[in-house]
């Protein structure tokens, strides 16, 4: 099947449900009869382009409705579509064909396409489609974030992507089952909002992205009676600023479901007091899909649990010599799903460092626990080196945050000029901070080897497109702040 | 309490949150926190009028929200606020002031004063407390006009506290209607129902929708904002269903309806419930006295002609000519006492006398009440006909069919259509032949489109009884003997 047809389905069955809905961007929201035809009209004006089935398409499209729609009539169209965040392509992936609303910036080996809105034009009637599409075709390449440095694309088949939406079904918790409104603050270029929007559109329920004003989508929570949202803890805690300086603001959601990066508890607590109640952690990664999902008001009691391990997957922690460990173990993590991908497009070196034996060593460092529960420590590349005492930054980063007036922290370590490596940290505070204080309450918490030498404020912390910590960054961003004194 | 401050406490509660809503090129959408501020920009509007307590404002305003923001200031500075419908171009008491937005004009309205949408504009506080009189519960805040398209109308005056009574009534109807924050009302806000839904759902916190500049705007609406509950008559529903029939696709979503303004035909009824929402309530009620009876139209859905129970507070009795009780079942003339009547209409006692006697209310209404207080409607007392839920006096569409080159005479009356809603058929008697085409046009351009004639049958001559007054009865029997034959 293609992975189209559901939607086309849903147009048939509510043709006056808004399908996608950007509020305050040009187009506002298009209807499900209205997506139909804009599907059809893509697929047929595609294939008149000379867009063969099996083409690598990629776009680079702002307004989130045109976007969609271009993506949705590719695929259907038999074309393996990509969607990119820059006006370049990504090393090791070359595209037949990048369609751009903005055809100058773009720089491509192959065609350049520029599109508008006359190739949603048209009858809307159903497009001559290669009928022999197979369900293994590639559909889909998703990037995934850039947090280990170059962005890396994951090839989906048409399989995989029904296989990955129908686990949505219970995976996401009972609250998103039954969801059919929800605000996807992730873009849809990003794997989770990419999925996210086609669950949605599947199962006939309308997908909210935000548009130009963020204002827009705030007061469209309420008045479209918005269900449920998808977003990061970095997002996530951007709103809660929001909410809690307009208290006149009421929150309607059913749930939030946060994803992408861990959740602090001072986030999770206040969140759950000002914004929704229900609020949900989801851990996974466009590699294997979600891999646990819990409450977190449940997660919150056990530092560093990320959920509960969904059915059908498997998490092992294994030792250096690959041994799995028994429950409460510290381990390196590996990861086996029933639809995981199989490695990166265009890049077998990387491919066979997180995918091996049927696994992928997802690089986290952590441990389950007899009931279930999966408990992240740190991470293999970012656990710290400091004088010969393993650090993880992560649990720093939590004891710092912890501190008064402070929001966030990010914990890197750094040569001295003896060669000695020395535990920086980056924080965000609302108002100044006494540094002697926050080295107390560091001291009185932490082991000496994990209490930072030197803190430097900051006004923000360097996050990719989904909001994950870009750890590689914050040495020169440590640079910058403290050349000028 | 003045019943504006229920609604200026939800907007210091939640102003983020809609509190009106008109799709279209007006102002659309409204919030609490801008309504509130419409309420206190136009209060200081109202105020520097200089008029004094208890005067009576007219409003004739097209958009529904801006007309909403004076109608509400009105109220709150203890006046008593009338709303002006289309086509109303006379009252039959003395306002004070006419605020219009200039669209229509009117004959010996008095003082007229031109209110554009500036009047929404400024700091948005509210009038200093000295300035706001002191409101009493009892005091009269708003007439609703009733009947009479043509002929004069008749107001009804509530004060705040009857406002706040037969609102608070409004949740014992059911538990969605409790339930329901999003509700649509069909019917404008210068009729009771449309008024009264407005204050519930704003009283409330909730959203009141009204129709938007077209019909797919409306339902756009409806179905983006998940409208909950919808309010109407039976003939605004016949042409909400008339589209849903003719869309199969469109899924609806909502919740509850609520349906008076006339008997809720048995077509109608299966099929707005089988279409739209089978959740769907059944009132008989009138502008005078409210609610008189209420039901699930699907409880009383195979008797026909039935309108619901006696709700508690109202006492419903069938007399006959000389005002005696009939037992169970049996078919007299409706009269009825309610805690949510008024007594009589507003600054018209020679009318009120007609319909408020001895402590009872005549709504005019021929029926059956049965010993478990299911009242039926059998027919109307007097010739006032109904086409689900509009209201004319059939004289008034004679007078015009009379004014015909060759027309010698016409009745006028009303014949269900296949969605068991009324509409209006006209005999006509006439020297010569009539060019059928011309009346259509002559009646289409002087009649208001419910009211006009669907049908025309032409005849030499209508019968009379023996006073020389048509024969009503007789005409009916004759159309029924003509259609015969035609079949």
């Amino acid at each position: 099947m293609n992975i189209v047809e559901p939607i086309l389905f849903q147009s048939k069955l509510s043709p006056f449900t808004a399908a996608i809905c950007v509020p305050g961007s040009k187009f506002g929201s298009v209807r499900y009869g209205m997506l139909e035809a804009f599907i059809h009209n893509v697929a047929r004006t595609a294939l008149k382009s000379g867009i063969v089935p099996g083409n690598i398409v990629a776009t680079y499209i702002n307004d989130t409705i045109l976007h969609t729609a271009f993506v949705l009539g590719l695929m259907h169209a038999g074309a393996t579509t990509l969607s990119l965040r820059g006006p370049k392509p990504v090393a090791g992936i070359t595209p037949d064909v990048i369609l751009t609303d903005v055809p100058g910036n773009v720089v491509n080996s192959g065609t350049v396409l520029a599109v508008d809105q006359s190739w949603l034009e048209g009858d809307g009637a159903a497009a001559p489609v290669a009928p022999q599409g197979s369900d293994d075709d590639i559909c889909r390449i998703i990037l995934t974030s850039g947090s280990t440095g170059l962005p890396k694309g994951i090839a989906f088949s048409h399989r995989m992507l029904a296989a990955r939406i129908a686990h949505y079904t219970y995976s996401k918790g009972p609250r998103f089952a039954h969801c059919s409104r929800l605000y996807c603050d992730l873009g849809i270029a990003t794997s989770p909002g990419f999925r996210y929007a086609m669950a949605l559109l599947s199962r006939g329920g309308t997908i909210f992205f935000l548009g130009p004003d963020p204002a827009d989508i705030l007061q469209a929570i309420d008045l479209h009676k918005i269900q449920g949202m998808a977003t990061s803890p970095y997002s996530l805690g951007e709103y809660l600023k929001f909410f809690e300086a307009d208290e006149a603001f009421e929150v309607t959601f059913d749930h939030i479901i946060c994803q992408g990066a861990m959740l602090s508890r001072q986030l999770s607590q206040r969140a759950r007091a000002r914004l929704c109640q229900n609020l949900y952690c989801s851990y996974g990664s466009t590699e294997t899909t979600t891999v646990a999902l819990g409450p977190a008001s449940v997660l919150e009691r056990v530092p560093g649990a990320v959920g509960y391990v969904q059915p059908g997957v498997v998490v092992e922690a294994i030792d250096g010599s690959g041994n799995v460990l028994p429950p409460h173990r510290d381990g390196a993590l590996r990861i086996r799903t029933g639809h995981m991908a199989k490695g990166y497009v265009g890049d077998p070196e990387t491919t066979r460092a997180f995918f091996r034996d049927g696994y992928f060593y997802s690089g986290d460092i952590g441990h389950l626990t007899a009931e279930g529960l999966l408990v992240i420590t740190g991470r293999e590349k970012t656990a710290l080196n400091v004088g010969g005492d393993t650090v993880s930054p992560e649990l720093v980063e939590d004891i710092i945050s912890t501190f008064t007036n402070v929001e966030e922290a990010a914990v890197f370590a750094l040569n001295d000029e003896l060669g000695i490596a020395r535990l920086f940290a980056l924080i965000v505070a609302k108002s100044p901070i006494e540094e002697s204080g926050l080295l107390q309450h560091c001291a009185q918490r932490l082991p000496p080897s994990c209490i930072p030498t030197r803190i430097i404020p900051v006004d923000a912390l360097p996050r990719g497109a989904q909001g994950k910590l870009e750890r590689q960054r914050l040495p020169e961003i440590a640079a910058a702040m403290v050349k000028p004194a | 309490m003045n019943i504006v401050d229920s609604i200026l406490f939800q907007c210091r509660r939640q102003p983020p949150a809609a509190a009106i809503c008109v799709p279209g090129p007006g102002i659309g959408l409204i919030s609490y926190r801008r309504l509130e501020q419409f309420i206190h920009n136009v209060s200081r509007r109202l105020h520097a009028l200089g008029l004094p307590e208890r005067s009576i404002v007219a409003i004739s305003i097209g958009d529904v929200i801006f007309h909403s923001a004076v109608l509400l200031a009105s109220m709150r500075l203890g006046m008593i606020a009338v709303s002006l419908r289309e086509g109303e171009i006379s009252l039959p008491f003395q306002i004070d002031v006419l605020i219009a937005d200039g669209k229509r004009s009117f004959a010996n309205m008095g003082r007229v004063v031109l209110a554009d949408l500036s009047w929404t504009e400024g700091d948005g506080r509210p009038l200093e407390s000295h300035l706001l009189p002191q409101t009493h519960e009892d005091d009269l805040c708003r007439l609703i006009l009733t009947s009479g398209t043509s002929s004069t109308p008749k107001a009804v005056g509530f004060s705040h506290k009857h406002i706040a009574t037969s609102m608070a009534r409004l949740s014992t109807f059911g538990n969605r209607i409790a339930n329901c924050s999003r509700i649509y009302s069909d019917v404008p806000i210068s009729s009771s129902l449309g008024f009264r839904f407005l204050i519930y759902a704003l009283s409330r916190g909730g959203t009141a929708f009204f129709p938007g500049e077209n019909f797919s705007s409306t339902l756009r609406v409806i179905e983006d904002y998940k409208v909950q509950c919808l309010v109407g008559s039976p003939s605004g529903f016949e042409n909400l269903l008339r589209w849903f029939d003719t869309v199969p696709s469109y899924q609806s979503n909502v919740e509850v309806i609520y349906c008076g303004g006339d008997v809720l035909s048995r077509s109608l009824s299966d099929r707005l419930r089988s279409r739209i929402c089978s959740h769907l309530i059944s009132v008989y009620s009138s502008t005078e006295a409210g609610v008189a009876a209420v039901a699930h139209a699907h409880e009383i859905a195979e008797v026909p002609r039935a309108v619901g129970f006696v709700p508690p507070g109202v006492t419903v009795q069938i007399v006959d000519a000389s005002g005696t009780l009939l037992p169970p079942g049996q078919e007299g003339q409706v009269r009825l006492r309610s805690e949510y009547a008024v007594d009589g209409y507003f600054g018209n006692p020679e009318e009120s006398k007609k319909v408020f006697r001895d402590g009872w209310f005549y709504p005019g209404d021929l029926g059956t009440l049965s010993a478990a207080g299911l009242l039926v409607i059998t027919g109307r007392a007097h010739a006032m006909l109904n086409l689900g839920g509009d209201k004319i006096s059939p004289e008034s569409i004679e007078l015009v069919l009379a004014q015909f080159p060759g027309v010698i005479e016409a009745a006028a009356f009303a014949v269900p259509n296949e969605y068991g809603n009324n509409q209006v058929c006209a005999v006509v008697a006439s020297r010569g032949k009539l060019d059928e085409q011309a009346l259509r046009a002559h009646c289409e351009a002087r009649i208001p489109r419910p009211f006009t004639p669907v049908k025309y049958l032409l005849v030499e001559s209508l019968p009379h009884n023996e006073n020389g007054k048509l024969d009503r009865r007789r005409v009916q029997d004759m159309v029924r003997e003509i259609m015969a034959r035609k079949v």
